[in-house]
């Protein structure tokens, strides 16, 4: 008697706990319009070694890497409009490519070495002080200082390269500087543990 | 019940003992070989991350840190790590990635492998009282050390690779495609190729020839453009630039292309067949 009292009992309660579930979806209040998901935050390490595997350097990475570049080091984040104003107001990107730009577009040669001669001030030779910072001369320009491989200036940069260019142009702005990557100097703590 | 209780303890007692047996299984570090090295962080300057395998995430690297056989280092702009590797000191430099690929004692020799991705790294190794077997990889060349401080290794893709010796010693490069092998001695370096350092030189310092049209060898030859058969891309003849358009790929928008890809199937280059309608003026 005991045991059909307790299996009423509990199937009662079953059926309470199961009502609210039964009840019409349309009640419920609308969900909210799902927002953009902000980008990842990444560091600049990781913006870095991910863009040596990219066969194609995009305007949104030039953008990024170039800001770092300009600001020493300060990274705005991945966003592209945020770089490029920081770029403007820097006065590298006026009348440059980069400006009209789609994020996803390849980045060729002659593009990337007229942005890096607005950012390191170069004033180039007699044709570049001529006619300005055209891609062909602007390329040649960072070809001589080492900065740039030369090339023909339409074609487009790789992922590893805009790296080298980056790496390379910072050692030549900091060379006699604070800033630039000392020699290493040290010995090993195991000098003399494995003997020959 | 009573009968049962001994066979419930000894259950028990399999059951524990095998989750332990488990557990210290899991615990055991994975670096269990015992002719493994570790490497150790003497100093790190900026943003510098490593994971110990390549499935495993990016964490940043403090001083005093251990890395083991198979971690991965990148560094961000303007930062730099030390590393100590019993015998030797290696400098990971800005922009760079690389994996400690081996590092163990192999007989009296202390084996060491880097293998960089990109970027540039020096090292000082101490051959006078250690028997190394030293050598940084890049994907185009192998450095190998044959008992030196200074030593200075850089590739990044397409500007190539430089290896160098700044102190005293003497390092070997072999061109990992060809295997040619050159020697360096102090204050020499030399490229992917393995070339001759006195022809490096020679290389970087005499002047360049240009031709008639100012344009120099390596222009010249660039994407094919002269002494190949490949046409001149249609950029430098006023029309749209090169690597525009549905036909490849569309890597790059063209704002006068007016042409939609829907439009262009069926009419490709060379497609000589007339037109519904008999083609030509009506």
């Amino acid at each position: 008697m005991r045991g059909r009292l307790g299996m009423v009992v509990m199937s009662l309660l079953l059926a309470a706990g199961g009502l609210p579930a039964a009840q019409p979806a349309a009640k419920k209040p609308p969900a909210p319009a799902a927002k953009a998901e902000p980008a990842e935050p990444t560091s600049d390490a990781q913006f870095f070694s991910e863009l040596g595997y990219k066969q194609v350097a995009t305007a949104a990475d030039t953008a990024r890497a170039l800001t770092i570049l300009v600001s020493e080091g300060k990274e705005t984040g991945a966003d592209f409009k945020v770089s490029k104003a920081y770029l403007t107001n820097r006065g590298i990107l006026p009348d440059a490519w980069l400006d009209k730009a789609e994020p996803d577009a390849p980045t060729t040669k002659g593009r990337l070495a007229v942005l890096v001669v607005k950012a390191l001030g170069v004033k180039g030779g007699i044709w570049m002080r001529l006619l300005g910072p055209i891609p062909r001369l602007a390329l040649n320009e960072c070809a001589y200082l080492e900065i740039m491989p030369a090339g023909c200036d339409y074609g487009h940069v790789k992922g590893g390269e805009l790296v080298g260019v980056i790496d390379r142009t910072d050692r030549l702005r900091s060379t006699g500087t604070k800033d630039e990557v000392p020699e290493l100097e040290g010995q090993p703590s195991g000098a003399g543990e494995v003997t020959k | 019940m009573n009968r049962l209780r001994p066979l419930i303890l000894g259950c028990m007692v399999l059951l524990l003992g095998t989750a332990a047996a488990l557990g210290a299984e899991k615990a055991a570090p994975p670096n269990a070989d015992k002719d493994a090295m570790d490497a150790v962080v003497k100093a790190i300057k900026g943003t510098v991350e490593t994971r110990p395998a390549k499935d495993q995430p990016w964490t940043p690297v403090k001083v005093g840190m251990s890395l083991a056989e198979g971690a991965d280092i990148r560094t961000g702009f303007r930062a730099r790590c030390i590393l100590d590797m019993t015998d030797s000191l290696v400098q990971v430099d800005p922009l760079t990635v690389v994996r400690i690929g081996q590092l163990r004692k192999d007989g009296s020799k202390v084996r060491t492998r880097l293998y960089m991705k990109q970027g540039n790294t020096q090292a000082v190794v101490e051959k006078g009282r250690i028997e190394s077997d030293f050598a940084i990889v890049t994907p185009s060349a192998t450095l190998s050390v044959l008992g030196t401080d200074g030593v200075k290794a850089g590739f990044f893709p397409v500007f190539g690779g430089s290896y160098g010796l700044a102190g005293s010693g003497l390092i070997g490069v072999r061109d990992r495609m060809l295997g040619r092998i050159t020697n360096c001695a102090p204050g020499e370096h030399t490229d992917d190729n393995a070339t001759n350092p006195i022809q490096t030189l020679a290389r970087l310092y005499l002047p360049v020839i240009l031709d008639n049209k100012a344009y120099d060898p390596a222009e010249k030859n660039a994407a094919g453009r002269w002494h190949t058969s490949t046409p001149t891309p249609g950029g430098l003849y006023g029309g749209p630039p090169p690597n525009t358009g549905p036909k490849t790929g569309g890597q790059e928008k063209d704002p006068d292309q007016t042409i939609t890809p829907e439009e262009l199937s069926g009419h490709y280059r060379g497609d000589n067949t007339i037109p519904p309608g008999g083609g030509g003026p009506q």
